[in-house]
């Protein structure tokens, strides 16, 4: 009877645990730790030995799977709660690092986004994109309640919220010069936006807008006086050279564009089905992390891309699916939220990999080298599983009522 | 029957033997948040009386109808 008890208690358990999304993040993980391994072994003088540079990852993981474990036993109340103080912590993080940044990662990369502690280093806008998203959740689902009805107006103090609660973050990514890491927060604005229920003509309007901005900042950057106002509002060099490398990556391949031009080679010198696991004769500088895609593609060619890119879409329908079958509204906000963070991560990384859009220093999820991404994405991953381990822990069994 | 959550107690009010309202109790106060119908052995419709989110949902058992209802309810707002 005790035995049937604990079996039964058993699959209880198994049954609010998603595998799918487990098998996702582990085919994710595995091809990420190889695709590390050929990078380092190939750039060993230097980038480290590839064993330690694996075993450090792998202990990423590992951390981030102690994350998920504890985050998946926080239900939606837990969550709501936690949202405020999460992103109180994030802010003052971000206001921390603006003034105790690491100044040899500044030098490197000209954002001061990075603390440094001895060999620890931890950038603190990856952890604030999972706090940003649950505020987001609330704020919404908190509007909604409030304003039972949607109209022009209710939509627009919904925005008005959504705004509020976003530029404190998008301020301080501007004051660390992390504008990569700035549109991973616009992309996730939008995200959850477009499906709160907003009218759609304010969505078109919105758009219209962002269309207008985006050309307008085009139009500058292709021209001389253009990139002087640019200058005077904040924009760097490095900005403008990493535009000019993507716009003409042939241009200056010594120099600016040497990283794409290296990266487009080991694309195409691929081809369809790879050169074969850890065959490398393509240098890319930093391919470990930010060019992590080079080495897949190098390795395993179109058809491993592709394969890698169907995994990342398999993960993807699995959180989407999570969402609709618990078809809670603050759930279904900030699911929208970290479906949007990795797909922008993958579509922005890959992109820029393969000349389509320009250069930025995003990270591919659950790939790139580096710890402070894999936990944020990993803390995505266990807010999702929360969702169906309380879905299912909501049930009702006979024995459990008064 | 009922049962006792962290800040809020829930029952399943029976009603016929096809119909159930789901209650819950927040600080003493009771409110219908739902009402469960048995269309046939293997589907029971949960209707929820908010029409903010989905509205309606057919699911396969007495169970899972009780944790859609309760799930669509957003026990964090109350």
């Amino acid at each position: 009877m005790e035995l049937k008890r604990k079996k039964t208690q058993t699959d209880d358990e198994n049954s609010r645990i998603d595998y799918g999304i487990i098998f996702s993040v582990m085919v994710l993980a595995l091809i990420g730790l190889l695709s590390i391994y050929v990078a380092a072994s190939h750039d060993n003088g230097t980038v480290g030995s590839p064993v330690k540079m694996v075993v450090s990852q792998l202990a990423w993981y590992v951390l981030g799977a102690i994350g998920v474990v504890i985050i998946m036993h926080f239900d939606a109340q837990q969550l709501w709660m936690i949202a405020p103080y999460a992103y109180g912590v994030g802010i003052a993080l971000l206001v921390a690092v603006l003034f105790l940044y690491s100044r040899d990662y500044a030098a490197q990369t000209g954002a001061k986004s990075w603390f440094a502690l001895g060999p620890f280093s931890f950038q603190p806008s990856e952890l604030m994109k999972p706090a940003f998203i649950l505020m987001l959740g609330r704020v919404v689902t908190e509007h909604n309640h409030t304003y039972h009805e949607h109209t022009l107006h209710s939509d627009q103090i919904l925005i008005g919220k959504m705004i509020i609660w976003s530029l404190p973050v998008i301020i301080l990514m501007l004051l660390q010069k992390d504008f990569g890491t700035m549109l991973v927060f616009l992309a996730i604005l939008a995200g959850t936006m477009l499906v709160s229920g907003i009218d759609w003509r304010i969505i078109f309007g919105l758009v219209t807008i962002a269309a207008i901005i985006i050309f307008a900042a085009i139009s500058l950057v292709a021209t001389t006086s253009g990139r002087e106002v640019l200058s005077h509002l904040g924009f760097h060099a490095y900005q403008f050279e990493r535009i000019d490398s993507w716009l003409n990556p042939a241009h200056d391949t010594s120099n600016n564009s040497y990283q794409l031009w290296q990266n487009l080679k080991a694309i195409g010198s691929g081809k369809l089905t790879g050169k074969g696991f850890n065959h490398s004769n393509v240098y890319v500088p930093v391919r470990e992390s930010d060019m992590i895609f080079s080495v897949i593609a190098e390795n395993f060619g179109f058809i491993g891309s592709c394969l890698l890119i169907m995994m990342y879409f398999l993960l993807i329908s699995q959180m989407v699916k999570v969402t609709f079958d618990t078809k809670n509204e603050f759930y279904a906000y900030v699911s929208t939220g970290i479906v949007v963070m990795i797909l922008f991560h993958v579509f922005e990384n890959i992109g820029m990999s393969i000349s389509l859009l320009p250069m930025t220093g995003i990270p591919l999820p659950f790939i790139s080298q580096g710890g402070s991404a894999l936990i944020a994405n990993m803390i995505g991953v266990g807010i999702i599983m929360s969702m169906r381990y309380h879905y299912k822990s909501y049930m009702f069994s006979s024995d459990q009522f008064d | 029957m009922s049962k006792k959550e962290r800040n809020f107690n829930v029952e399943l009010q029976e009603v016929s033997d096809i119909n159930w309202n789901v209650v819950v109790v927040v600080r003493k106060h009771p409110q219908i948040v739902a009402h469960i119908t048995k269309l046939d052995d293997n589907h029971y419709e949960v209707n929820q009386v908010s029409d903010n989110v989905a509205p309606k949902v057919v699911v396969n058992n007495i169970e899972q109808a009780l944790n859609s209802a309760l799930m669509q309810f957003n026990l964090h707002l109350h």
